[in-house]
């Protein structure tokens, strides 16, 4: 599956205790959370998120998109783009 | 907004009404929709949102996927954290709509975080009278009585005679089987139709609007 992970230990856990198992809850999560939290995962030095997008997801075209993205909201916009565009898939799956 | 459709009895049509509102406020309001399903392992939604979907995580806001007709997130056990992830999912949902099975004591429990419950029966004894028990003991305020499958509109009468008001009526239409067929929610498989200006009627119910006008409507609305 395209948007959501294959297996209950791929889920992603948050600082906050969350575990993101699609990319739905990743961009609520991101929608929900405060800056502080965000820059615990995206900072200047790493990007959690990449790998997980990239290797439990298997999104490379996204992980690739927010590689170099710092600004939460920019974060926000590029992962709502995707699932938009991602719509047309879900609904023949 | 927190919208519940419960009933003590199954197999009254909870299901297809709460799949078929979803999709319709999604549709035709633009709303951001999440339809919580709650009947553990036994997912009528499953129908429209395909059968490969897992259901992952305890908590509400945890294994949620985007389909095109609304959000849907499948409740495997109740929600350890429900009051704080319900303050999550408002926080980016406009409706949150919970799809509940007749169990007395989920409908319950989850009674005092629903702004609305839709208490859905149809025009037969059995449905009648073990809802009767249910709206006895439920918050009348919340309350409205939809009926559904109605096929002879003198039933309404017996029916408002136990319950009051009845507050919308939805009657008996093949198009529901024909969608649950082809698995696409009404509102996205067809444009026009009696069952969809029923359903219309329901989403004015939750959001104070109608999109769907009968033409005596939009004559009086053009002249007032």
């Amino acid at each position: 599956m395209k948007y959501s992970v294959e297996r209950e230990e791929e889920a992603f856990i948050t600082v906050d205790g969350r575990k993101l198992y699609t990319l739905q809850d990743f961009l609520i999560w991101l929608n929900t959370c405060s800056e502080e939290k965000f820059r615990y995962h995206v900072n200047e030095r790493e990007n959690h998120f990449v790998n997980w997008i990239r290797y439990s997801l298997k999104l490379e075209e996204l992980a690739r998109e927010i590689e170099n993205v710092r600004d939460k909201n920019r974060m926000v916009d590029i992962v709502s783009r995707y699932i938009e565009g991602e719509k047309e898939i879900l609904e023949i799956i | 907004m927190i919208v519940g459709f419960f009933s003590m009895k199954g197999g009254v049509g909870k299901s297809t009404l709460a799949i078929n509102l979803s999709a319709y406020l999604r549709k035709f309001y633009g709303k951001k929709v999440i339809l919580i399903d709650f009947n553990f392992y036994n997912y009528s939604s499953k129908v429209f949102s395909g059968e490969n979907l897992l259901e992952y995580g305890d908590n509400l806001c945890e294994g949620i996927y985007p389909l095109k007709y609304f959000h849907i997130k499948f409740v495997k056990r109740f929600p350890s954290n429900l009051e704080r992830d319900l303050g999550i999912l408002k926080a980016y949902y406009d409706y949150i709509v919970m799809d509940v099975p007749n169990d007395l004591n989920l409908m319950l429990s989850l009674e005092k975080y629903v702004d609305l419950i839709f208490l859905v029966l149809t025009p037969e004894i059995f449905s009648i009278f073990s809802n009767l028990y249910l709206y006895r003991i439920l918050e009348k305020n919340k309350v409205r009585i939809l009926v559904n499958r109605v096929q002879n509109i003198d039933d309404i009468k017996m029916i408002e005679r136990e319950f009051g008001r009845v507050s919308a009526i939805i009657h008996y239409n093949k198009d529901f089987l024909r969608s649950s067929y082809l698995k696409v929610p009404l509102p996205f498989m067809k444009k026009k139709g009696k069952a969809l200006d029923e359903i219309d009627e329901l989403a004015s119910i939750i959001t104070g609007e109608r999109k769907r006008k009968s033409i005596l409507e939009k004559i009086v609305s053009f002249f007032l």
